[in-house]
């Protein structure tokens, strides 16, 4: 082995390496996406999921070793959905007085989500592990992972679909409510929480605090909404 | 930080405990933003509450995750290194369920959202 090929053996089977090139990658990717002034296409986590997954490919690293390092960022999603309480309560006033469209909107989006996903996979007969693992996509991946394996699905690719729901949904969103000419920044930021969880929330706040908190506000409900109606439509499947 | 982060950890690990002995399915996260939610109500109230706990240092804590969260979806995403055969062999059936369904959530929940709340105007929004 040559000293070189050593040195990689060594740092490659540790957690410092993946976890630096992640840090690495992002804040670039981030840096990126803030000198074209926030370009939805320019979205800091699609680009850095490509980018570390070439760099996976290209070296011949297992998946399972780059997370062990890069587990310590992933484990932060939990203790972010919690923190999520400061921006509802800061805006605790201006979302009481929208509480009755909150809660309507979330049970006709949590449903349309969960339908729609049942109804694609039948149109395209997709195997069922994959419409299983998909039923939760809207929600934010801790909570989804958790809900797929509860009822039979697989967390990794439910993980995965979540993801690139929530990278499409933070790039589609600004157009799609420009085209449907939705202005209220309620509606537009409850949209994109609901339907593109932490990756949506995180663009919302781009865009403007008001959006990013109702965004918040519709990711965390919608993990609770999840939670309860993936088993049933669940259930509903395997009948 | 060591406080805000001891707090936010705390309230999650409290919700794990709950979820874990009601068999309720809640998520862990989501009953933890509740009672940090309540926390930050009571904070206002409770001037007994050590310094530590009245601080802005948690709000910083919480500002900072909250910031960064689209980072923390990058090590979940890059698995897709390890599932591209099952994606690749269902591609377009996947690709419908992505774009599709994104598109007609963000729809939907909008439209809702605004119909509902021209029915209920909010009461004391002309005061402000």
């Amino acid at each position: 082995m040559t000293p070189a090929e050593g040195l990689w053996a060594h740092l490659s089977g540790g957690a410092l390496l993946w976890l630096t090139l992640t840090l690495v990658v992002y804040s670039i990717a981030d840096r990126l996406s803030l000198l074209v002034q926030r370009n939805p296409l320019a979205n800091p986590v699609l680009h850095s999921v490509w980018v570390i997954g070439v760099i996976l490919v290209a070296s011949g690293t297992p998946y399972q070793t780059y997370f062990n390092g890069a587990y310590f960022i992933h484990f932060l999603l939990g203790p972010s959905t919690v923190a999520l309480a400061l921006p509802l309560y800061e805006n605790r006033r201006v979302v009481m007085r929208s509480l009755v469209p909150i809660v309507v909107a979330l049970v006709v989006g949590s449903v349309t989500t969960i339908g729609s996903v049942i109804a694609c996979a039948a149109i395209f007969n997709l195997p069922a592990v994959i419409t299983i693992s998909s039923l939760p996509k809207s929600a934010t991946s801790g909570v989804a992972m958790g809900i797929s394996q509860s009822v039979g699905g697989d967390a990794s690719l439910t993980a995965i679909i979540v993801v690139a729901t929530g990278i499409v949904g933070a790039v589609m969103a600004t157009p799609l409510l420009n085209l449907l000419r939705i202005q209220d920044r309620r509606a537009r930021g409850f949209a994109v929480g609901l339907a593109a969880h932490g990756v949506g929330t995180a663009r919302a706040f781009q865009v403007h605090p008001l959006t990013g908190t109702f965004a918040g506000v519709a990711m965390s409900l919608n993990g609770l909404m999840t939670a309860v109606l993936v088993p049933l439509a669940a259930s509903f499947i395997g009948s | 930080m060591i406080v805000g982060l001891a707090v936010v950890l705390l309230c999650q690990l409290i919700g794990e405990i709950f979820a874990y002995t009601t068999h309720l399915p809640v998520p862990a996260p989501v009953v933890g933003l509740v009672l940090l939610f309540g926390f930050f109500l009571l904070r206002d109230r409770w001037e007994w509450l050590p310094f530590s706990l009245r601080s802005e240092e948690i709000d910083k804590t919480c500002e900072t995750l909250v910031q960064q969260m689209a980072l923390l979806f990058v090590p979940a995403g890059v698995g897709i290194v390890q599932r591209l055969g099952i994606l690749e062999a269902n591609i377009f059936g996947v690709l419908a369920i992505m774009l599709v369904t994104t598109a007609i959530s963000i729809t939907v929940t909008a439209f809702t959202f605004r119909f509902v709340s021209r029915w209920f105007p909010a009461p004391t929004e002309s005061q402000e």
